[in-house]
C-alpha cells in the first residue's frame, strides 16, 4: 500500500464495537486502526494519508465532542460520529463543528461506509489544497522584501511607472523586480500570478505609506 | 469752757453707759421704767426753770404795777391838795368870810378822802414796795396838818384877816404841797428805775428760755438715746447668745451653755436654757444609750429587721440584712431593697406588699433574695403595721427569717415524694410495706391503682387475694403463705382479673427482713407490666408488619430505580446488538469476498456468538433485579455484587462523564445475603453518587466504590463522590426525605433497612473533600457462621 491509500481510525471504549467495527471496515478493503480511548489515538503514530474517523461519542476519558474540537484546531481526519443515544443537542452540536456523519447505534453498514468514503473523498480534497498552498508559500518564500512590495502593485495592474513613482525608484527597477517575481513564483502569465496571490490572500491594495 | 463741757458730757456719758451696763442687775422692766423715769425729771426740770423765770419777769411787772399805782396815788393827793390850795386862793381873794367857811369845808374833806384812799391804796401795796419810809409818814403828817390848818384860815377868814389868812396860805399850806411834790418826784424816780430793771430781767428771762429749751430738749434726746442704746444692748447681746444656744440645741448640741450676764430675766432666762440644755443632753445620753442597747440587739438578732413609712418605703433596715445582702444603706432604703428581690418572686411580693399597705393589714411572704455572693436564698418575711391611738398607721416594721435550708428541705421531700409518686405511676409500679405478724399493710397510691381499689380503704391481703384471676388466685395464696413463714424474698407473676372483666398482668416483688424486734417485714413492689406483655405481641405483630412492608417498598424502589436505568440498560443491550449487526455484516463481506476470506467470517460469527451472550446476561440481571423474590440468602462474593451492577451502570456512567474508579479487596471472604437486595443497596448508593455530580462543573466526576474488612468478622463498602454531598446526612435516611426532583426519598432509608435486616450497618461517613461518603458494613460469612 503506498501512502496515498486511505486509513479509518475507530475510537470506541466498547472491545465487541471496536472489534466488530474493524473486521466491517476491513472487509471493504480499507486500512484501519482502533483505539479504547482519545488519549490513545492522539498518542498514536499516523501515517500521512487520507484518513476518517469513526468515534464513539461517549469515551471514558474525554467525550467524543472535546476530541473533535481539539482535533479541528489542526489538519485533522473527518469525523463520522457513532452513539448509542442518539441526543439531538449533541448531534447538532457535532454537525456544526464539521462533523461528516452522526449515525445511532445499531446503524447499517451502507450508511457507515458511505460516510466512510465520503469523508474520505473528503480529507484527500482537503489534503491536495493544503499541499497546494504549501508549495505556492514555498514560492513565495523566495522572494525579497523589496519584490514582496513590489507584488501587489503588480498583481493589481499598476503600470510600471506610476510603481516606480510610489516607491520611489526609477521605472527600470521596476521591471527588473516584476521579472523576478515572475520567475520565482513560477507564473507562466499575469493571470496565474494574480490567482496565486489570491490563494496566498496577499492584499491587492498596495501600500501607499512611503 | 466749750471743750471743758465736752469733757464733762463724755464723763457722763460714760457713767450712764457703766450705770446701764451694770443695769444688768436691775430687772429690764424697772430698767426701762426708771429709763423713762429719769427722762421726765429732766424735762421737768428744764420746765420748772423756765416758770421760774416767768414766774420771776411776772412778779417785776407786778411790781411795777403796785409802783404806778403808788404814784397813781401819790400823784392824785398832790393834784388834791393842789386843788384844795388853788381852791382856798381862790375862796380866798373872794374875801367872803361865809363862802370861804362854806367852800373851805368840802374842799378840804375832799383832799381829806382823798389822801385817805392815797393811805389805804399804799398800805394795799406788796410791803417790799412800801420800803420807802417816807410816803405814809408824809401823808399822815399832811393828814394830820391839814384840819388845824382849815380852821386856822376859817378862824381868820371870820375875823377878815385876809391878809393873814394869804400869809396863811401861802406859809403853812404850801409846803405841804412841796412835800407831795416831793413824795411825787421820788416815787416817780422809783418807777423808772423799777420800769428798767422790769425791761432787763424780761430780757434775760427770753434769753434763760431761749437757751434752756434747747439744751434740755438736747440732753433728754441725749439721754435717752444713751440710754435706749446702753438697754437695748442689754438686752440684745444676750438674746443673741439664747439665740445662738437654741441653734446649737436644734442641731443637738447639747452640751451648748449659755454664758450668763447679770441677773435679770434674760440672765435667768439663760439659766434655764443651760438648765434644760444639760437636762436635754442627759436625756439623749440615756435615749441614746437605750437606743445603743436597742440597735445592738436589732443588730444582733439572727433576723433582719426594718421598718418603713405608712407608704412603704423603707426608713430604717438593721445591719445584719445590709451584711447579708451585702448593700448599702442608701442602697436599701426606699424601695431600693427590691433590687435583692428574685425578679421571679418580686411582682407577687410587690402585689402582696402593696395589698397589705392598702389594707392596712400585717402581711407574711416568701420571696428568694439575694445575698452578699450573688445565690439567691429563701426568706420569709413579715411585716406588721404600728398604729397610733385613732389607729392611724404610723410605721410598718418588718422582719425576714432565713428559711432556705427549710425551703430546699421541703421542696427535697415534696420532690422525692413527686418524683417517687410520679416514677411509681410512669413505671407502673406501686410499692407495699407488709407486716407479717400484725397483717397490717400499706400501698402506696400506684398500688391502690393497680389493684383498683379506694384509697380510702384499709389494704389488705383479703383486698389484694380478691382481684387475683381465679386461676392464679391459689398460687398466689401459696406464695403469700410460704412468705409468711420462711421470710425469703419472692418473686412472681400472675394476673389480675378487674371488675370491668379486663386482664392485668402484674409481677410482684419483695424482701422480707426481721427488724430488731424480730417482727418480719416485707417491702416490695407490684409492677403493672399488662401494658409490657400487650407490647411484646404487639411488637411481634409490628416486626412482622414491618418485614412485610418492607420487602414491599424495596420492591417499589427497584422498579422504581430500574426506571430511572431504563436509558442506560437500553445502552447496555444496544452495544452488543451494535456489534452483532457489525459482525454480522463484516462476515457476509469476508464471505462474499473472492475469494472468500472464511477465517475473516468465522471471526466475526464467534465474535456474534459472544455478543449476543452479554445481551442475554444483561438481560438476565434486569429480570432479576425486577424479580420480586427476596429473602433468598446465598453464599455471595460481595465484589462480584458490586461488579454487577456497575457493569449495569457503565453506559448512564459514560453518558454522564463522570469516572468511575474501584478499590476493591479481591481477599474479601464471602457473605452470605441476598443478591437482590444487596445489589439494589449498591445500586442506589452508586445511583445517589452519579445524580449527585450532576451540577458538578467545575472538577472531574468520579466515583470511588471501595471494599474492605472493617474488622476480622466484617466488611466495609463505601461509595464516595465528589457531588454536592449532604447537607443534613441524618436527614438522609429519613422515608420521603429527598432533593430530587423525581425521588421518592425511599432510597436511603430502604437500604439501611436492608443492611440492618443483614445485621450491618449503613451511615453517611464524614468526607475531607467535596461530596459523601456512604459506607455499609455486612457481616462476612466466617462471622455468620458463628
Amino acid at each position: 500500500m503506498n501512502s496515498d491509500d486511505p486509513i479509518v481510525f475507530v475510537v470506541d471504549d466498547d472491545y465487541r464495537v471496536r472489534e466488530a467495527l474493524s473486521s466491517l471496515i476491513a472487509s471493504v478493503g480499507l486500512r484501519v486502526a482502533a483505539f479504547g480511548s482519545a488519549a490513545e489515538f492522539l498518542e498514536s503514530e499516523k501515517p500521512d494519508s487520507p484518513a476518517c474517523l469513526v468515534l464513539d461519542l461517549q469515551l471514558p476519558d474525554a467525550s467524543g465532542l472535546e476530541l473533535q474540537r481539539e482535533l479541528a484546531d489542526g489538519d485533522g481526519p473527518p469525523i463520522v460520529f457513532i452513539t448509542g443515544h442518539g441526543d439531538i443537542p449533541s448531534s447538532v452540536q457535532a454537525m456544526k463543528a464539521g462533523a461528516i456523519e452522526f449515525l445511532p447505534k445499531p446503524f447499517s453498514e451502507q450508511e457507515l461506509l458511505r460516510a466512510i468514503d465520503a469523508a474520505i473523498v473528503h480529507n484527500r480534497e482537503a489534503r491536495r489544497k493544503r499541499s497546494e498552498l504549501a508549495e505556492l508559500q514555498k514560492h513565495y518564500s523566495l522572494l525579497t522584501p523589496r519584490e514582496r512590495e513590489v507584488l501587489p502593485f503588480v498583481v493589481e495592474g499598476f503600470a510600471n511607472k506610476q510603481t516606480a513613482a510610489d516607491l520611489g525608484t526609477s521605472e527600470i527597477t521596476i521591471g527588473v523586480h516584476r521579472g523576478q517575481i515572475m520567475h520565482k513564483m513560477g507564473a507562466r502569465s499575469l493571470a496565474e500570478l494574480v490567482r496565486m496571490s489570491d490563494k496566498l490572500g496577499i492584499v491587492r491594495t498596495p501600500g501607499r505609506s512611503k | 469752757m466749750q471743750r471743758h463741757t465736752a469733757t464733762e458730757f463724755g464723763r457722763w456719758m460714760k457713767r450712764v453707759e457703766e450705770r446701764a451696763l451694770h443695769a444688768g442687775r436691775l430687772n429690764i422692766g424697772r430698767r426701762l421704767i426708771s429709763g423713762f423715769v429719769f427722762i421726765i425729771l429732766v424735762m421737768l426740770g428744764a420746765d420748772a426753770v423756765v416758770l421760774w423765770q416767768f414766774h420771776l419777769v411776772n412778779a417785776q411787772g407786778e411790781r411795777l404795777n403796785g409802783i404806778d399805782q403808788k404814784l397813781i396815788a401819790l400823784l392824785r393827793v398832790h393834784t388834791s391838795l393842789l386843788a384844795f390850795y388853788a381852791g382856798l386862793e381862790g375862796l380866798a381873794q373872794t374875801q367872803d368870810a361865809n363862802l370861804l367857811v362854806t367852800g373851805a369845808g368840802p374842799l378840804g374833806t375832799a383832799a381829806l378822802e382823798e389822801m385817805q384812799r392815797a393811805r389805804t391804796a399804799l398800805s394795799l401795796l406788796p410791803s417790799d414796795l412800801q420800803r420807802d419810809p417816807t410816803v405814809l409818814p408824809t401823808l399822815q403828817v399832811i393828814q394830820s396838818a391839814l384840819p388845824p390848818q382849815l380852821e386856822a384860815i376859817a378862824t381868820l377868814a371870820a375875823s377878815g384877816d385876809w391878809r393873814a389868812l394869804q400869809l396863811r396860805l401861802s406859809n403853812q399850806v404850801r409846803p405841804l404841797e412841796t412835800l407831795t411834790s416831793a413824795l411825787v418826784e421820788k416815787v416817780d424816780h422809783e418807777a423808772a428805775e423799777q420800769r428798767v430793771q422790769t425791761v432787763l430781767n424780761v430780757r434775760r428771762v427770753q434769753r434763760l428760755v431761749f437757751l434752756v429749751v434747747p439744751v434740755t430738749a438736747a440732753i433728754a434726746l441725749l439721754i435717752a438715746a444713751a440710754l435706749g442704746l446702753a438697754i437695748t444692748r442689754s438686752i440684745t447681746g444676750p438674746l443673741a447668745l439664747l439665740v445662738e444656744g437654741s441653734k446649737a440645741l436644734a442641731r443637738g448640741e447639747f452640751q451648748h451653755q449659755v454664758t450668763i450676764q447679770g441677773d435679770d430675766e434674760l440672765a435667768h432666762l439663760g439659766q434655764v436654757f443651760n438648765d434644760t440644755a444639760r437636762r436635754l443632753r442627759d436625756l439623749y445620753a440615756a435615749l441614746q444609750s437605750s437606743e445603743d442597747r436597742l440597735r445592738l440587739v436589732i443588730d444582733t438578732i439572727p433576723a433582719t429587721v426594718w421598718s418603713t413609712a405608712p407608704d412603704g418605703s423603707v426608713d430604717f433596715i438593721n445591719r445584719r440584712w445590709l451584711e447579708s445582702t451585702g448593700l448599702s444603706v442608701e442602697n436599701a432604703l426606699g424601695w431600693n431593697w427590691s433590687s435583692v428581690v428574685h425578679p421571679d418572686d418580686l411582682p407577687l411580693f410587690v402585689e402582696g406588699w402593696h395589698r397589705a399597705l392598702a389594707a392596712g393589714e400585717s402581711m407574711e411572704s416568701e420571696a428568694r433574695l439575694r445575698q452578699a455572693d450573688g445565690e439567691y436564698r429563701w426568706f420569709l418575711i413579715r411585716n406588721v403595721p404600728l398604729r397610733d391611738e385613732s389607729g392611724n398607721i404610723v410605721k410598718w416594721y418588718g422582719t425576714s427569717i432565713d428559711i432556705e435550708d427549710r425551703k430546699q428541705a421541703e421542696d427535697a421531700l415534696r420532690q422525692s415524694q413527686a418524683y417517687l409518686s410520679e416514677a411509681q405511676r410512669l413505671s407502673h409500679t406501686g410499692s407495699f410495706g407488709w407486716t407479717v405478724s400484725s397483717g397490717e399493710l400499706f400501698w402506696s397510691a400506684e398500688t391502690y391503682r393497680i389493684f383498683q381499689h379506694e384509697r380510702t380503704t384499709k389494704p389488705s391481703l383479703e383486698l389484694a387475694f380478691q382481684r387475683a384471676h381465679p386461676e392464679d388466685a391459689l398460687g398466689v395464696k401459696q406464695v403469700v403463705a410460704r412468705a409468711s413463714q420462711d421470710g425469703e424474698d419472692f418473686d412472681f407473676e400472675h394476673r389480675l382479673l378487674m371488675l370491668d372483666g379486663s386482664l392485668k398482668y402484674v409481677h410482684i416483688v419483695a424482701h422480707g427482713e426481721r427488724g430488731e424486734s424480730g417482727e418480719l417485714e416485707y417491702v416490695g413492689a407490684v409492677m403493672d407490666v399488662t401494658a409490657v406483655k400487650e407490647a411484646e405481641s404487639t411488637i411481634k405483630r409490628a416486626e412482622e408488619a414491618l418485614r412485610q412492608a418492607q420487602a414491599d417498598l424495596a420492591h417499589v424502589n427497584r422498579v422504581t430505580t430500574m426506571g430511572e436505568l431504563a436509558a442506560s440498560l437500553a445502552h447496555e443491550v444496544n452495544q452488543p446488538l451494535s456489534a452483532i449487526v457489525a459482525n454480522g455484516h463484516a462476515c457476509l463481506r469476508w464471505l462474499s469476498a473472492d475469494p472468500p476470506n472464511f477465517a475473516r467470517a468465522r471471526e466475526a460469527v464467534e465474535r456474534i456468538i459472544r455478543d449476543g451472550q452479554d445481551a442475554g446476561e444483561i438481560v438476565r440481571r434486569v429480570r432479576a433485579l425486577f424479580r420480586r423474590a427476596p429473602g433468598e440468602k446465598d453464599v455471595l462474593d460481595l465484589n462480584e455484587v458490586i461488579g454487577e451492577v456497575l457493569s449495569l451502570l457503565r453506559g448512564d456512567v459514560g453518558k454522564r462523564g463522570i469516572a468511575v474508579e474501584t478499590d476493591l479487596d479481591k481477599k474479601l471472604p464471602s457473605v452470605v445475603a441476598d443478591r437482590i437486595q444487596l445489589q439494589q443497596v449498591v445500586l442506589n448508593l452508586v445511583l445517589n453518587g452519579i445524580e449527585a455530580m450532576d451540577q458538578v462543573a467545575d472538577r472531574p466526576k468520579t466515583i470511588l466504590i471501595r471494599s474492605a474488612w472493617e474488622s476480622p468478622n466484617t466488611a466495609v463498602v463505601e461509595v464516595r463522590d465528589n457531588g454536592a454531598g449532604f447537607e443534613n446526612p441524618e436527614r438522609a435516611f429519613d422515608a420521603f426525605f429527598t432533593t430530587k426532583q423525581n425521588g421518592m426519598g425511599m432510597g436511603l432509608a430502604i437500604c439501611r433497612s436492608i443492611i440492618e435486616a443483614h445485621h450491618g450497618r449503613l451511615w453517611v461517613a464524614s468526607s475531607e473533600g467535596p461530596g459523601a461518603r456512604v459506607c455499609f458494613t455486612i457481616p462476612l460469612k466466617s462471622s455468620e457462621m458463628q
